[in-house]
């Protein structure tokens, strides 16, 4: 109570106008950048990262978490209106809102999905601000087996949530962990892979690790497909106009949607967010699944049904709460997102995990207002004002676009030690991860391999140090065989077991063998 | 070998790479030390255990590139890309960093930003690339050095 209390007094700190003009460029910058097929919010707050040096961290993190939600709302924009999703979360809100524009009603599948984001991303804030605290003290009594085996746990259901490609995830985590080794041990004063180099004694930092993954990778990316952006641009110029008042939904539409949808598919991108690695694409399409397993009328879905937008946009939005759990409470990022606002914290010297909330609840109090004024204000406020526009910004000459990212990037990364080697090292950590997703290997598992490696050694040897070197200390302890036997359980789920695809042909959902 | 397995070999370069890199890690970590000492472990039990994982890993990698050039019966359809411009970018991102300091931010940024727009756009209208890289460069440094109050290399120096 005595931190739900601390989030509503902190709307004062929001409203100081100069805040207020950060969470709300924040926000507009997220939205640009979810709306862009190619690009996406995590690259925006990529870019941002190394300017949060110079602004007031709770300013920072205020306007991270208004990007984090615009990246999930803003991808609706084009996936509505020229049938391609801004972000992966989007995907499901696609094969709904496209038909509706096909029909005319492109400006309702808007004003729909943002209801549903704004009622979603809401739900999400709220249950953040009144769970966070349980789950912060409930994590206090975790002991050091169990640190490691609940790290080892996130770490696999990271690697296991990337269906199709498991191996290549694990040697992407792999990459990541050996990267975070390079240095001088945390424990024992000796330098480990630094090759007699001295600029590696210190190891490599998290801004050029980020900054490569998300920016420079994207811009070689990019790079290799010129025509696709030609195409986007004609696409985009050629959608209708949009009215204004052609936004609101009628209230006949939202009535037969119904409350219980927006609050169970809210519910599941909660639940779905606190997973690691899960995020809004997960988190959308098992809402959707679960709308047209209890539909009465699941014939009507893919033709432009605005239930289906409403539960895809209710669950990514809520997934931005469920995501800050993990990593507020245990210092273990959920998605991209969370994993560069655990930078942001860790690069001003604030260390994440379970003492996080008790002793700096006066920094993360704001974070979480700015979530939920986000969701509640901002996203309607945002589609009502400039949403006309909304379709223009995919024909912004992307030329230039990746002009101003390349500059942001590589000056960017200088700006955090005033240092050419971290330019060089996020080009060459960026070309690494360039060749890695050309390859289909998921950098998300790099990167949070790399954030997670300092924790998972030291508890590991923790671990063994205070057992003897004995590993049965890691199946005695019941907290760690707690995580050990959650970790078999997704194995099974996510791994073994056949997985429920959607069908978009018969409209239902079926087993398929892997 | 026919035509289509030729192709395919350049696939066996990357898993060949994660395979060689895994196996100097590992080969490292055993050099720098033993992984236990007095039956606790030291700091190179982990990097010795990852690098165990990822040898197994990228192992099973470089097998399924294999087996897949083998087993290819016909060639895929290749999207539409090139290798060209991104080998450019990094060329140019080299060739920035290295005089940055040297030529300061205004000069190296319009640079720059000119070889990254020209990149993407062919060239095709060099004033435009040209008057965009000075809008650029003039708006990143308002927002660096008056906006955030980062201090850039030569500016008024």
């Amino acid at each position: 109570m005595d931190f739900t209390l601390l989030v509503l007094s902190s709307f004062s700190e929001l409203f100081h106008p100069t805040t207020l003009i950060y969470v709300v460029t924040g926000f507009l910058i997220g939205t640009v950048f979810a709306a862009i097929p190619g690009l996406t919010a995590t690259l925006a707050l990529a870019l941002l990262l190394p300017l949060t040096y110079s602004l007031d961290l709770t300013t920072a993190l205020m306007a991270c978490a208004s990007i984090y939600m615009a990246g999930m709302c803003g991808g609706s924009i084009t996936a509505t209106t020229i049938n391609i999703p801004g972000a992966p979360s989007s995907m499901m809100t696609a094969l709904e809102g496209y038909p509706m524009q096909q029909r005319g009603q492109g400006a309702q599948a808007l004003g729909h999905a943002s209801l549903a984001s704004m009622i979603g991303g809401g739900i999400g804030a709220l249950l953040l601000i009144m769970l966070a605290p349980f789950v912060a003290e409930a994590s206090l009594l975790v002991q050091t087996a169990g640190k490691f085996s609940l790290i080892a746990f996130a770490l696999v259901v990271i690697v296991i949530a990337q269906r199709g490609r498991i191996v290549k995830a694990a040697m992407a985590a792999c990459l990541g962990l050996m990267l975070a080794t390079i240095g001088l041990d945390s424990m024992v004063p000796m330098a480990r892979f630094t090759f007699g180099t001295e600029a590696l004694t210190a190891g490599i930092d998290l801004m050029p690790v980020i900054i490569g993954t998300f920016a420079i990778s994207e811009l070689l990316i990019q790079a290799r497909t010129i025509a696709e952006h030609k195409r986007l641009r004609q696409e985009a110029l050629q959608a209708p106009a949009i009215r204004r008042r052609d936004f609101v939904p009628p209230l006949s539409s939202i009535r037969e949607i119904g409350f219980w949808c927006y609050l169970k598919s809210s519910l599941i991108g909660y639940l779905v967010g606190t997973l690691p690695g899960a995020g809004g694409s997960m988190g959308s399409f098992l809402a959707y699944a679960e709308a047209v397993r209890t539909s009465r009328e699941p014939e009507r879905f893919g033709k432009g049904n605005p239930q289906g937008i409403a539960a895809a946009e209710s669950a990514n939005n809520a997934v931005c709460g469920g995501a800050l759990v993990p990593m507020l409470t245990f210092g273990i990022p959920g998605d991209p997102i969370t994993a560069i606002v655990l930078g942001v914290l860790i690069i001003n010297g604030i260390q994440p995990g379970p003492q996080l909330l008790a002793d700096q609840a006066g920094l993360i109090a704001p974070m979480l207002a700015s979530l939920l004024f986000s969701a509640i204000v901002l996203i309607p406020l945002t589609l009502f004002l400039i949403g006309p526009y909304f379709i223009r910004i995919v024909s912004i000459r992307k030329d230039m676009l990746y002009g101003a990212i390349a500059l942001l990037a590589v000056v960017g990364s200088y700006v955090a030690t005033y240092s050419v080697y971290q330019m060089g090292l996020t080009l060459a950590l960026g070309v690494l991860a360039y060749y890695l997703r050309k390859h289909d290997y998921p950098v998300i598992t790099l990167l949070l391999g790399f954030i997670l490696a300092p924790n998972l050694e030291e508890f590991l040897r923790r671990s063994l140090t205070l057992s003897q070197g004995d590993p049965s200390i890691f199946f005695t302890s019941m907290d760690s065989l707690f995580f050990i036997v959650l970790t078999v359980i997704f194995v099974y789920f996510l791994a073994i077991k056949r997985p429920v695809q959607y069908n978009s042909d018969k409209r239902s959902t079926s087993g398929i063998a892997k | 070998m026919n035509q289509y397995k030729t192709s395919k070999i350049p696939e066996l370069v990357f898993p060949a790479i994660l395979f060689a890199t895994s196996l100097g890690y590992l080969t490292y970590s055993l050099a720098l030390g033993a992984p236990i000492s007095k039956g606790l472990p030291s700091p190179l039990f982990f990097p010795t255990v990852l690098g165990a994982v990822a040898l197994l890993l990228s192992i099973t990698l470089l097998y399924r590139a294999i087996r897949s050039v083998k087993d290819s019966s016909q060639e895929e359809k290749k999207e539409e890309t090139t290798a060209l411009r991104p080998a450019l970018i990094v060329i140019a991102t080299i060739a920035y960093i290295s005089i940055f300091n040297f030529a300061g931010y205004f000069l190296s940024s319009l640079l720059y930003i000119f070889c990254i727009i020209a990149i993407f756009s062919d060239l095709k209208k060099p004033f435009v690339t040209a008057i965009g890289s000075i809008i650029i460069t003039s708006m990143g440094l308002l927002v660096f050095e008056y906006v955030f109050r980062i201090r850039l290399p030569g500016i008024l120096e």
